[in-house]
């Protein structure tokens, strides 16, 4: 999907992509089979993710996605211990944490599980691969008239 | 130069919308529709989930609660929510109707009175059980499970025509729009046969808000970066929950609805996992074939869905740090998952911004939390019988069923909608879809959306264009002396 | 009631207002202004459901209008109808000199349909004040029938003074040919032209407020969102409907496509819609014929090649999309005629005397707006401007202060409506001059003899010379002329 020139999310840069790709190894750095979240190449497409997103919080990922993956890799590991923690506070007092959760594990886990990666040896999604995971669905013409 | 002017404008293709808009078009009325989302056809529909989300449902897939403890969902294309919903489509019963005659002052609000509508919606779309030969590896846990442990149990009713799971088909992959147009959302079903009656469709349309008239209703809002406005004798509002009340907000219709956003439910919803040794393959075949059937589930306020979703949302929701979660991903198809899903009854309340940003204050209250725990231990108890080797208890609740914040009542002190389906003290503007409802009925809206919709088309059409076949109740003008 | 009952009757009022005290007068209109202000909710809904307006239009321009100019008629009307001193001269030592604004009976008041209420309040309000009796007769297609009679029910002076003939043209015709002392007409050209006509042997005195092709000059210093927001309204509001609405908007050319960029985009946020509860921009037309005339000339200026944004009329209603039109040409019956309709012609000029040419050629004269940083350059560009009004840096907004005079120049009509000047319209002054009671005749009167002549001559002298020499020259004339005035002509 094309992003709109027109929304914040087309700032995502090179940048931006390597900040994500940090977060994301930590959250998944890969055993065996799975690819660790920077070899599966899925923050790149973090912009088509987010595209669906309103304004506001399309300029908030930039800036988290900046802030967070600025960070030393131990410092990213305890922040999203912390956020784990408090996310289980009730009410408003674990919100700050829930939100982090939803914005950093939503992002990650949204590029790297939708098995849009071309990583396997066939050109196929290595992370389907390693989940032998796979839909199947007969579409044929009658189908959709 | 003439610029059209309609009968009626209808926000929102979902399943108020959608049946509404048959029903008016088949009455011979001018109708337009507009919705936010876009056109599919059913073969282009995304075919993963990072599209589906994207693509499919308002803010890019999830909308946290002001706490963050409930993600709400809600579909933002042609069809809107019966496009990316189950279709599971139940009637509800007197249980749930009891409260909201008692909430609103309308006995309308029956199983004896919704019967008919039940009916003629029913009539107009393909429903079938799932057999058992169509059940995977999750179903026959939870079968087994609640057998073993007595709980009553029953088949899954959706609107479905031809989903060929015999042959081989995921129905989870609908979950993103269906390909094959079997499941019965109104873009394969009310939409195509209305647009055949003369419904026009804009798509891509956001609205932002009316302005009600002695004579008619402008709607105002956009399409990509152009203004537009609409005009009709009257307008329907059926953008969902959160879409009718941010439209009525953004209206600056709250000083004169004081019941306008208050009322919020959902059906909050809370999933455990499960590893087996075995794979289990849950997403393969009918994902969602049995549902709970047991009166002491419905008399403690909640039921236990067999459910299961695509690797996205199940990596999102299983807990755990980087390696305990890979491991449990990468076992994926050793997974099953059942999820308690609460009949709410905190209500929230919807609000704006400053800025004009939907606000949504929803938090668990005591029952909730109550409820959802019982039915945990529920959940646990079948996994345990199972011989499950590893529970996984989500960390997020997620909402499902948005409902409430214009509720139909008899006064605006405590509703925002007459029992004819004009917003009080605004005779041409209505609002049809689930943010009519009362309270939450612990049953799954759509079905009951729909009939609401063709009670609707009766009550804004009068008695001599009421839909075929269906005996009259509200007289023609009812909804202008009423208001 | 035929034309001559009512006027019988206004005159019958008009005897009857002489007994009365302006103070009295003046605490009536107070309570006019005070039931109006309660009743304004009511008031709003007559109006609207009449003209079609949206509801602020009616709250604004129709009701708060109104309250203003009472209010400020309530203050102003003491000072400005007062008896006035005036100077006396040397020469008429000992007289005293006054001016009496007297009112001048009966009034007969033409109102139009596009603000039935404010307009036919600021003419009666000050006929009244003034002490004359007042024949209204509303336009046809807005008559707020009842609306005023209820409001002045109970009010003994002014539901006396003021009468309401409902009816068409031929209603005022015969008003007309009955004869009242004065008319004031509000309405089209050719109208106020059949008026004057008629009016003209009769030797009755008319006041007529007609229409504009009002400019808008703006030049390349203004700020860009604030200019195209108040041009945008002053074009549309009452959905143009307004004589002294924008109906040409000339911009400095190095800012004209910036500025039309975002006349089109403010101009697509504008929501239509009548019978509205605040929220609407722009309600409906009054009339289907305005509609059609709107509709016409927006056609006539597209097949002469404009570009049209916008516009368009809403099937089944008098509500028009607000329109902006570019390309414009003076062939195009746009620029020729008014329009009074949401239609807005913008138009690019290069240099300020181009500018003012092009405002002062239109025939038209009823008021303009200049909008500049350069306050100099805006007061020379408005001195210039051959028109009743003009505001700077706004729009439409003389009329916003009922203490300014309203009326126009040419083919806009004459006379003044609103401030001190149009409630001594309502008036006559009758000069008054007071002597005393004594013996000595006049050094003017008769006999006039060959010494009285020779005295004057000196007299004259020394009112021109200067100095004290030439004011002494005139003393010895003055008193040798007031004794010689007291001599008999001698017969020998």
């Amino acid at each position: 999907m094309t992003t709109p020139a027109s929304q914040p999310i087309a700032a995502f840069s090179q940048r931006h992509e390597q900040a994500l790709a940090r977060i994301g190894d930590v959250l998944i750095p890969g055993n065996g089979s799975l690819p660790s979240y920077s070899e599966s190449g899925a923050a790149a497409l973090a912009p088509r993710a987010l595209a669906g997103a309103r304004p506001v919080d399309q300029v908030m990922m930039l800036r988290l996605i900046s802030v967070v993956g600025a960070l030393p890799r131990p410092l990213i590991a305890l922040l999203l211990l912390c956020i784990r923690g408090g996310m289980r506070l009730p009410g408003i007092a674990g919100a700050p944490a829930r939100l982090l959760d939803l914005a950093l594990k939503g992002v990650v886990m949204n590029t790297y599980y939708c098995g849009l990666d071309r990583t396997a040896p066939d050109g196929d999604s290595a992370v389907f691969h390693a989940l032998d995971f796979r839909l199947q669905m007969q579409v044929d013409d009658e189908d959709t008239k | 130069m003439k610029l059209s002017r309609y009968d009626y404008i209808i926000v929102g293709s979902g399943a108020g919308g959608g049946v509404l808009a048959f029903h008016l078009a088949r009455a011979g009325k001018r109708v337009l529709m507009l919705e936010a989302g876009q056109r599919w056809q059913p073969r282009d529909y995304p075919d993963n989930e990072l599209d589906a989300s994207a693509r499919l449902m308002w803010s890019g897939g999830v909308e946290p609660s002001q706490d963050a403890s409930l993600m709400l969902m809600r579909g933002r294309t042609l069809g809107g929510g019966t496009v990316i919903n189950q279709c599971l489509l139940d009637r509800f019963d007197d249980i749930a109707l009891d409260d909201w005659a008692a909430r609103s002052g309308l006995d309308s609000f029956s199983e004896t009175a919704m019967g008919r509508h039940y009916d003629a919606v029913e009539a107009d779309l393909s429903l079938q059980s799932i057999p058992e030969s169509d059940w995977n590896g999750n179903a026959r846990i939870y079968a087994d499970g609640f057998d073993r442990l007595g709980y009553r149990r029953a088949p899954l009713r959706r609107g479905q025509s031809r989903c060929d799971v015999a042959g081989g088909n995921d129905c989870m992959r609908c979950l993103g729009g269906c390909p094959r147009a079997s499941k019965q959302s109104t873009a394969a079903t009310f939409l195509p046969r209305a647009e055949e009656l003369g419904l026009e469709i804009i798509t891509g349309c956001h609205i932002h808000g009316v302005v009600h008239g002695s004579a008619g209703v402008t709607v105002y809002g956009q399409v990509g970066r152009e203004q537009v406005q609409f005009f009709a004798a009257r307008c329907v509002l059926a953008a969902g929950t959160l879409g009718s009340s941010r439209i009525l907000m953004n209206s600056g219709l709250g000083d004169a609805l004081p019941a306008l956003g208050k009322g919020f439910f959902c059906h909050p919803q809370f999933v455990t996992f499960a590893r087996y040794a075995e794979p289990v393959d849950a997403h393969r075949g009918s994902f969602q074939a049995l549902k709970s059937d047991d009166p002491r589930f419905r008399a403690a306020g909640f039921k236990l869905e067999n459910v299961f979703m695509g690797p996205v949302a199940a990596a999102y929701l299983l807990p755990g740090g980087a390696r305990a979660h890979q491991r449990l991903m990468r076992d994926y198809r050793h997974l099953a998952c059942i999820e308690v899903a609460v009949r709410d009854v905190t209500p929230g309340r919807l609000s704006l911004s400053r800025g004009g940003q939907l606000r949504i204050h929803k938090s668990l209250g005591a029952p909730e939390r109550k409820r959802a725990r019982e039915g945990l231990k529920i959940i646990r108890d079948i996994y345990r019988v199972t011989g499950a080797t590893e529970v996984a208890q989500a960390p997020t609740g997620i909402g499902l069923h948005l409902m409430g914040g214009c509720a139909q009542g008899l006064h605006r002190d405590s509703s925002v909608v007459n029992p004819e389906f004009a917003v009080h003290g605004m005779p041409r503007l209505h609002v049809v879809d689930g943010s009519l409802f009362p309270s939450a009925p612990g049953i799954n809206p759509s079905l009951t959306i729909m009939a609401l919709a063709h009670r609707a088309a009766e009550a804004l059409l009068g008695g001599a264009q009421a839909p075929a076949g269906i005996s009259r109740s509200v007289p023609a003008d009812a909804a202008e002396v009423s208001a | 009631m035929t034309a001559t009952h009512y006027l019988d009757q206004a005159r019958t009022a008009a005897e009857g207002l002489r007994e009365s005290s302006l103070k009295e007068r003046l605490a009536e209109l107070a309570l006019l202004r005070q039931r109006i202000d309660q009743r304004r909710e009511d008031i709003a809904e007559q109006v609207m459901a009449e003209t079609g307006k949206c509801r602020t239009d009616a709250l604004v321009s129709e009701i708060m209008g109104s309250l203003d100019y009472l209010h400020w008629l309530n203050k102003a009307a003491p000072a400005v109808l007062a008896d006035e001193k005036v100077s006396t001269p040397i020469a008429l030592m000992g007289k005293a000199s006054r001016i009496w604004h007297e009112a001048l009976g009966t009034v007969l008041i033409i109102t139009p349909w596009n603000y039935p209420l404010h307009i036919a309040l600021t003419a009666i309000a000050p006929a009244f004040a003034a002490g004359n009796a007042v024949i209204l007769k509303p336009s046809e297609h807005t008559p707020l029938k009842g609306l005023l009679e209820s409001l002045v029910a109970d009010l003994p002076l002014l539901s006396s003074a003021l009468q309401i003939a409902y009816g068409d043209g031929d209603t005022a015709r015969a008003l007309i040919d009955a004869r009242p002392d004065k008319i004031c007409f509000t309405g089209s050209a050719a109208t106020g032209k059949a008026i004057l006509a008629q009016a003209a042997p009769l030797l009755i005195p008319v006041d007529l407020e007609l229409g504009g092709k009002d400019a808008m000059l703006v030049f390349d210093d203004v700020d860009l969102h604030r200019t195209s927001a108040g041009a945008l309204w002053g074009a549309f509001t009452n959905a143009g409907q307004s004589c002294t609405s924008v109906e040409a908007l000339y911009v400095q050319r190095p800012l004209y496509r910036d500025m039309v960029a975002t006349l089109a985009q403010q101009l697509d946020a504008l929501i239509v819609n009548e019978g509205d509860a605040g929220d609407a921009d722009i309600g409906a037309m009054t009339t289907d014929f305005q509609c059609d005339i709107v509709e016409a000339q927006l056609e006539d200026a597209r097949k002469k090649g404009a570009q049209i944004h916008g516009g368009g009329r809403i099937a089944g209603t008098r509500l028009l999309r607000p329109a902006l039109v570019t390309e414009v040409t003076p062939d195009m019956l746009l620029m020729q005629q008014e329009t009074f309709g949401p239609v807005l012609p913008v138009l690019a000029f290069d240099n300020e005397a181009e500018a003012i040419r092009q405002v002062n050629n239109s025939g038209f004269g009823l008021s303009a707006s200049v909008w500049s940083k350069d306050l100099d350059r805006a007061a020379r560009v408005a001195r210039a401007l051959r028109v009743g009004a003009v505001s700077i840096n706004n729009v439409m907004l003389t009329e916003g202060n009922p203490a300014l005079p309203f009326g126009g120049v040419g083919a806009s009509g004459s006379g003044r409506v609103k401030g001190a000047e149009g409630l001594r319209g309502m008036t006559r002054s009758k000069a008054v001059l007071i002597d005393k009671q004594h013996g000595k005749l006049e050094a003017n009167w008769y006999p006039y003899t060959r010494e009285k002549y020779r005295l004057f001559g000196q007299l004259i002298s020394g009112l021109s010379g200067k100095g004290l020499a030439a004011l002494l020259r005139f003393a010895r004339a003055g008193l040798q002329l007031e004794s010689h005035a007291q001599k008999p002509r001698r017969n020998p």
